[in-house]
């Protein structure tokens, strides 16, 4: 297997912050990986630095076979490739949810209208939405929201799917609801999923492997059976029990 | 005061019709220009963000008088330009700096997901801002930009200063032939209510529509 | 150039440019305490008068200040007020001022809300003493960046004086180059490098208030 996004000594600051310290990390093409970690542990900063919305200071990020850390290296050409998911959502609220899937496959991607309209369609069912293509995000729930969120990142066919707290801002009764849209794609397609969650039973039903953070450091990184049966820190210890006795 | 309507109501109307004329030209064109100085305020690089800064600041701090009389008296020596066109003129880059300012707010307003939504879905910073940002930051300014059209209809009487035929201009011909300028000034000050009454009505319209929409 | 810059036409020019400033001084002071009582009266909801107060404050607004000022200096006579060149530029600027900084002054109360008015009221505070010692410092504070936009409109409306022969700076710039075609450009400069060092500074003064604010 060969490694699709690959950190290498990756240091982060913002400004005397030091949001990441020393980060190697390889995640394989495929793969399906859960970020867990207190708050303000930099899981966040990580996921999103993966598709450039926050640069790095020092160090080498190469996604997709495109070195992130390099000047010439084209952005945009990395987001197509790399889809993300919110914990906000950020639905174009101006746009309709089929325009909200269709706009970057049309004006990126150049994809026909015709195809365009189909592979909506098709992810509009996926999500569970169909017959909502013609609404506005602000007549949606939150937990719709997200779903419509997902469709969108999936009209890109990315290689690569971050998630971020998808589930942390929905009421508790739309999270299910997400969560199985967000199974389906770890379990049936070929794409590399990367998920930052409070949601400690997707973790060890869906992930392959677990990457633990606290203080902008990666703690631990192990496979999910390990990771929840025998964790390697005191760190991640008193983490597991603080969530698990929810 | 019906008598002076009566017997110049054709001079009235004409200048009227000039008012309104101007007030259009001048709030298409300030709109327009107003936009795109706004991008530039905006933008990433920072030659545009200087030279949009630069027009702004310029136009926004420097007499609409100036402005109009550089190019009725300057501008004019060279190049043949009527009273009207320098006044519109004058018009348009003053208010275009006010309309920048109402702009960019909006857009200052918009939620910043949705800009990083955009770039997450592969979009460049030009096609987020022009299909999402924009729409969106436009729609929150259009309660300051309703005050700075109203505004421009007032200012629309700098076109007196250089023979431009408007409202204003033909206030005071008429008022220095009958020699009652009470009566005269009082006329035409109902028929700029009549623009300016309309124009709040309609903006207030707009306002309570939208503010209805965001309910949804 | 020289010619345009010589020291008699400076000194004329600046002496214009002293005009421009006490013009607008005079009218700052008296439409910012002529526009806060009227802005309170429109805020207070008092029966008839307020719905008067309403309409003549909108009538004002909606019409050109070189219409009031033309009003003043040419109509007012045949009501028997004579007033030169100055005071009508001044009576007509305050008024048209005032009428813009009573809408502030409201917008500025109306943005404060209820429950500060309805927290002093239950202390037992009349409604003067809860306007006086609560709402209004309040509504002041964060009137103050668009009362500021407003006065740098109020100085560049001055200019307008010049149609009634106010001798102003732009008035005198104009008589400057009227001496001479080759003075123009020289003039339109200087004259709005001048206007802009004055706004300019009233609008980072109008910034800083907004940043603190913000803090």
């Amino acid at each position: 297997m060969s490694a699709i996004i690959k950190f290498q000594d990756v240091e982060k600051y913002y400004g005397d912050f030091h949001a990441l310290h020393d980060i190697n990390l390889k995640i394989n093409a495929g793969e399906t990986v859960v970020l867990i970690g207190p708050s303000g542990s930099g899981k966040s900063t990580l996921l999103r630095t993966i598709n450039g919305l926050e640069d790095i200071q020092k160090g080498k990020l190469v996604v997709d076979g495109m070195d992130i850390s390099s000047k010439d290296t084209n952005v945009n050409k990395l987001r197509t490739d790399v889809g993300m998911v919110f914990q906000h959502f950020n639905l174009y609220n101006n746009k309709t949810i089929l325009e909200n899937i269709m706009l970057a496959p049309q004006i990126v991607l150049k994809r026909p209208k015709d195809k365009n309209r189909e592979i909506a369609d098709e992810l509009l069912a996926k999500v569970d939405l169909s017959n909502q293509g013609g609404k506005y995000p602000a007549q949606l729930s939150g937990g719709q929201k997200q779903r419509i969120a997902i469709a969108r990142s999936l009209a890109m066919d990315p290689r690569v799917l971050l998630f971020d707290e998808p589930t942390s801002a929905l009421d508790p009764e739309m999270v299910g609801s997400v969560l199985n849209v967000m199974r389906d794609i770890a379990m049936n397609s070929d794409m590399t999923t990367l998920v930052v969650t409070h949601e400690m039973d997707f973790a060890k039903a869906v992930a392959d492997r677990v990457i633990f953070m606290a203080d902008g450091k990666i703690l631990e990184d192990s496979s999910t059976d390990e990771f929840f049966k025998r964790p390697k820190t005191e760190r991640a210890r008193q983490f597991l029990s603080q969530v698990e006795h929810h | 005061m019906i008598n002076i309507f009566m017997q110049n109501w054709q001079t009235i109307l004409n200048g009227f019709w000039i008012t309104i004329l101007s007030s259009l030209i001048g709030l298409g064109g300030s709109l327009l220009l107003g936009t795109i100085f706004a991008l530039m305020e905006l933008a990433p690089n920072k030659i545009l963000k200087f030279i949009g800064n630069a027009f702004v600041e310029f136009f926004r701090n420097i007499p609409l008088l100036v402005i109009t009389l550089f190019f009725y008296v300057v501008v004019a020596k060279d190049f043949k330009i009527s009273g009207f066109w320098a006044g519109t003129i004058g018009l348009i880059l003053y208010t275009s700096a006010f309309v920048a300012e109402c702009i960019r707010g909006g857009i200052n307003s918009v939620d910043e997901g949705q800009m990083e939504g955009a770039r997450a879905n592969g979009l460049t910073y030009t096609q987020a801002m022009i299909h999402i940002v924009l729409p969106q930051g436009f729609k929150l300014a259009i309660p300051s930009l309703g005050n700075q059209f109203i505004n421009l209809v007032k200012n629309s009487s700098i076109l007196s200063f250089v023979a431009g035929f408007d409202l204003m201009y033909q206030a005071n011909v008429i008022s220095g032939a009958n020699l009652d300028p009470f009566n005269t000034y009082i006329i035409v000050g109902i028929f700029y209510l009549i623009i300016t009454g309309l124009l709040s009505t309609v903006m207030r319209q707009i306002e309570d529509r939208l503010g209805k929409g965001r309910l949804q | 150039m020289s010619g345009a810059f010589s020291s008699i036409n400076l000194h004329y020019l600046f002496g214009g440019l002293g005009i421009t400033i006490i013009v607008s001084l005079i009218s700052i002071i008296i439409s910012f305490v002529v526009g806060l009582i009227l802005g309170v009266v429109l805020y207070e909801d008092i029966p008839y008068f307020s719905r008067t107060v309403r309409f003549i404050v909108n009538t004002i607004r909606n019409l050109p200040l070189l219409l009031l000022i033309f009003f003043t200096y040419f109509a007012l006579p045949k009501l028997g007020i004579e007033l030169n060149a100055f005071a009508a530029t001044v009576v007509a600027m305050s008024v048209f001022e005032a009428t813009m900084v009573a809408e502030i002054i409201r917008g500025g109360l109306l943005s404060i809300g209820q429950g500060q008015k309805e927290g002093a009221l239950s202390t037992g505070m009349t409604n003067l003493q809860t306007l006086w010692y609560i709402e209004l410092p309040q509504a002041l504070k964060r009137s103050i960046p668009p009362l500021i936009s407003q006065f740098i409109s109020l100085v560049k409306d001055t200019s307008l004086a010049t149609a009634i022969v106010l001798p102003e700076m732009m008035f005198r710039s104009q008589v400057i180059y009227g001496q001479n075609p080759n003075y123009m450009i020289p003039m339109f400069i200087l004259v709005a490098a001048l206007y802009f060092m004055v706004n300019y500074s009233l609008s980072l003064l109008a910034k800083w208030f907004d940043r603190r604010m913000v803090s």
